[in-house]
């Protein structure tokens, strides 16, 4: 047997995760047990198979790694680098406090691991702070490959009954059947806000009602702002709501940080922003830098800054450039949202 | 990479005879090959040729041709390179015509020798009980055994198999590649005299439906195949396929790199050709090469090209072979040359112009033997029949072997259950002296 295991970690629709250690090097790692589906109707579940084929291809620091796979009294084993926390639980932690270093760090390891799959055409689909993991050092890493597929050939219809519900794009609510990576950087715009606010952006209750937190938040889109959506299998009409400038809402969000966001949740997809190009853009040039992995509040063991006045260091030592002035701030706060 | 850790998974009934788990057997199978100098040069010939394809082949999701002048750039070829270079297929389903042949006869060698062993254990188990064998009553001979030469004719037959799956699935030709892949990959390594390719083929073709995104109920998949076992077996060996596939299940086609190299194409006759009138008749020549191109790939699905060549390269020998054969070479041949004579030290053994004559005529033959189907079940009857007196006993579940190994199996489950019952006593044991002391 390659791996021993210790305690159950987590449960999933379909495996069970465990801490477990490596016989061979005695490496710490995440063993994810595939559970045998619904009487082994149709073996190995297909959300596993996904799992095996991206991982398999995908290496970047971050993306969580497949240390190996293996086959143990007719069940599969998903050997994984073993992450203790992911961002969900970092957010929801309200004994921490976020600099715009620490959300600009964790963004950019996002969108790093995203790029990696989108320029080797895979869509993730299933974005979510609780999918997004992060290790002892600090490193956020993308998980759950459950729900990816490759994309852009546009000869093959993809479902858009995928991504979590507060997360999912407006053209997948809208019934879009040919979408690109646009989907993951509408959801990581959400990502994006819910960092800087600590509660879910658009966090609708049902799937209907979810396109009218979107409008409510972001103002209906006209045919201006989105060209041909009303060729949208699931169009239908569309309650109309005003735009609230973002500012109103990130009161303590620098102009840059805001036009990053916005570009990330503009509605018609081609038009959103790609992965490379939010890298490249000038919030994550601008003062403050991004705080290095092992710095950033929660970090687990070792390092991992205790819950001070971090920020302050860094509005010291901010170029106070007009712009950002008010990112240096602390940004974090719990907002109620209405 | 990853491997070692499932060599120490329990190894499925059997496999344990002759001592070689698939992992174990595929790496002494590989590593007795000689150095793979050439398969190197041809793989970095391959990473110029995908970076290209790739970039041209998202060209119209990005609304221009950005991609193709970056390729031109050292750095940016680099970063392609390596990044074509982490793919599966690249790293560990490349080889040459040389190594391939080897591994299938080391495969095949690894089998008889197991084989040998259990159909005398089997003789031995029957003579100790004062009964012949049924399905050994003989040992078998040298020339008893199928050959891998013999194995590639009859898995021949199967593969053609999933071509009539795609009719009555109706799934599309890239599924269809998948499953074939997936196939002439698993009996790359294994024997149809220890896997039964019946079975494997509809395995093959039922993990494509999943990895390519179109699940359905095993129980659909079954009702819809004539003949089909029962879905128990079908379940029952899909592991030991996916093992046997490494667990590496993306498979990349010529089809996208063609579509992206006749997207490319249609840009670059923009530059080179300034009449409207002449773009127009050439842009209309283009698609019909095409589509021709297209049907000239299907014949390479099939064939150990897949295992020789990237999909960049088997897309770009078929088009400009088909373009050579319609009179379209020179536009060919300018194409060729404006976009890849800055990488012209990447493609050995003569040149882009050598490997696109060689994945032509490959391609031609390929797809007329394509064509004849009714002798290829011709071909494939015999060894099937011979096939069916050389199967390793202990994968038979009517044989005393395999029932000896069951037993042996579940003996030695139990013995690991008692040891462990037995330490735990005696921990407690040990743990009650100390409460009492």
């Amino acid at each position: 047997m390659a791996c021993a295991s210790s305690r159950k970690v987590g449960e999933g629709t379909y495996a069970n995760v465990y801490e477990a250690r490596m016989l061979r090097t005695g490496l710490k790692v995440a063993l994810k047990k595939i559970k045998v589906s619904k009487l082994r109707a149709d073996g190995l579940d297909v959300s596993a198979v996904r799992e095996v084929k991206f991982l398999r291809e995908l290496e970047h620091p971050n993306i969580v790694r497949l240390h190996d796979v293996y086959a143990h009294k007719g069940n599969v084993h998903l050997v994984l680098e073993f992450l203790p926390t992911d961002l969900e639980a970092v957010i929801k932690n309200s004994a921490l406090t976020f600099g715009p270093g620490d959300v600009k760090s964790w963004l950019m390891m996002a969108l790093r691991g995203l790029h990696h799959c989108h320029r080797q055409l895979i869509l993730h689909r299933d974005l979510k702070p609780n999918n997004l993991l992060l290790g002892r050092d600090g490193q956020l890493k993308l998980a759950d490959f459950g729900l990816a597929r490759d994309y852009g050939d546009p000869a093959r219809a993809l479902s858009s009954q995928v991504v979590t519900r507060w997360y999912r794009s407006p053209e997948l609510l809208l019934g879009a059947q040919h979408y690109g990576p646009g989907v993951d950087i509408w959801a990581m715009g959400c990502i994006f806000a819910e960092l800087l606010l600590r509660v879910p952006y658009l966090a609708g209750d049902t799937d209907i009602g979810q396109l009218h937190t979107i409008f409510r938040a972001l103002g209906t889109p006209g045919a201006a702002d989105w060209p041909g959506i009303e060729l949208l299998p699931d169009y239908h009409a569309l309650p109309q709501y005003p735009r609230t400038p973002m500012r109103t809402l990130f009161t303590a969000a620098g102009s840059e940080t805001l036009d990053l966001l916005e570009r990330m949740l503009v509605f018609y997809p081609p038009a959103r922003i790609s992965a490379l190009a939010a890298l490249g853009h000038r919030y994550f040039k601008m003062m403050p830098p991004p705080t290095p992995p092992a710095q950033l509040p929660g970090v687990a063991g070792v390092g991992g800054r205790p819950p001070t006045k971090q920020v302050k260091l860094n509005a010291t030592k901010a170029n106070p450039a007009a712009d950002e002035t008010v990112d240096a701030k602390p940004v974090a706060r719990r907002l109620s949202f209405t | 990479m990853a491997a070692g850790a499932a060599d120490e998974a329990a190894p499925p009934v059997g496999i344990s005879i002759g001592k070689l788990s698939q992992r174990a057997q595929r790496r002494e199978v590989i590593e007795n090959l000689a150095p793979p100098t050439a398969s190197a040069q041809e793989a970095a010939a391959a990473a110029a040729t995908a970076a290209l394809a790739q970039a041209a082949g998202t060209a119209d999701t990005k609304g221009g041709l950005a991609g193709a002048s970056a390729a031109t750039k050292p750095a940016e070829l680099q970063k392609h390179r390596q990044l074509s270079e982490q793919s599966t297929q690249l790293r560990h389903w490349r080889f040459t015509a040389e190594q391939i042949a080897a591994i299938r006869e080391q495969a095949n060698a690894v089998a008889v020798a197991r084989i040998k062993h259990a159909v005398a254990r089997e003789q031995a188990l029957h003579a100790a009980a004062g009964t012949t064998s049924p399905l050994f009553p003989a040992p078998l001979g040298d020339s008893d055994y199928i050959t891998a030469e013999e194995q590639t004719v009859l898995c021949r037959y199967f593969e053609i198999m999933i071509g009539q799956f795609r009719h009555i699935l109706k799934f599309d030709v890239t599924l269809q590649a998948t499953a074939v892949a997936f196939f002439r990959r698993f009996y790359l390594f294994h024997s149809v005299m220890e896997y039964d390719p019946k079975t494997v083929v509809l395995n093959c073709t039922y993990l494509a439906l999943k990895v390519e995104d179109k699940y359905m109920a095993l129980k659909d998949f079954c009702r819809n195949i004539k003949n089909a076992p029962d879905p128990e077996v079908l379940l029952d060996m899909e592991t030991k396929v996916i093992q046997g596939l490494q667990y590496e299940l993306a498979v990349h086609h010529p089809y996208w790199p063609l579509h992206g190299f006749f997207l490319d194409m249609q840009a670059h006759l923009q530059t080179t050709i300034s009449i409207p009138a002449t773009l127009h008749a050439a842009s209309k020549k283009l698609a019909n090469l095409y589509v021709e191109s297209k049907s000239l790939l299907q014949g390479l699905i099939f064939s150990d090209a897949i295992f020789q060549y990237s999909p960049a390269q088997l897309a770009l020998g078929c088009f400009v072979t088909t373009g050579n054969d319609h009179g379209f070479a020179q536009e060919m041949a300018r194409y060729t040359e404006d976009r890849f004579l800055h990488v012209a030290s990447l493609f050995p053994h003569g040149g882009l112009v050598a490997m696109v004559e060689r994945i032509g005529q490959l391609a031609k033959a390929q797809t007329a033997a394509l064509k004849e189907d009714a002798g290829v079940r011709a071909r494939a009857a015999p060894l099937a029949r011979k096939l069916a007196k050389c199967r390793n006993p202990a994968l038979l579940p009517d044989t005393l072997l395999f029932k000896q190994l069951q037993a042996e199996d579940a003996e030695r489950q139990q013995a690991k259950r008692s040891d462990k019952a037995a330490k735990e006593q005696a921990y407690h044991d040990a743990l009650d002296d100390v409460v009492a002391g």
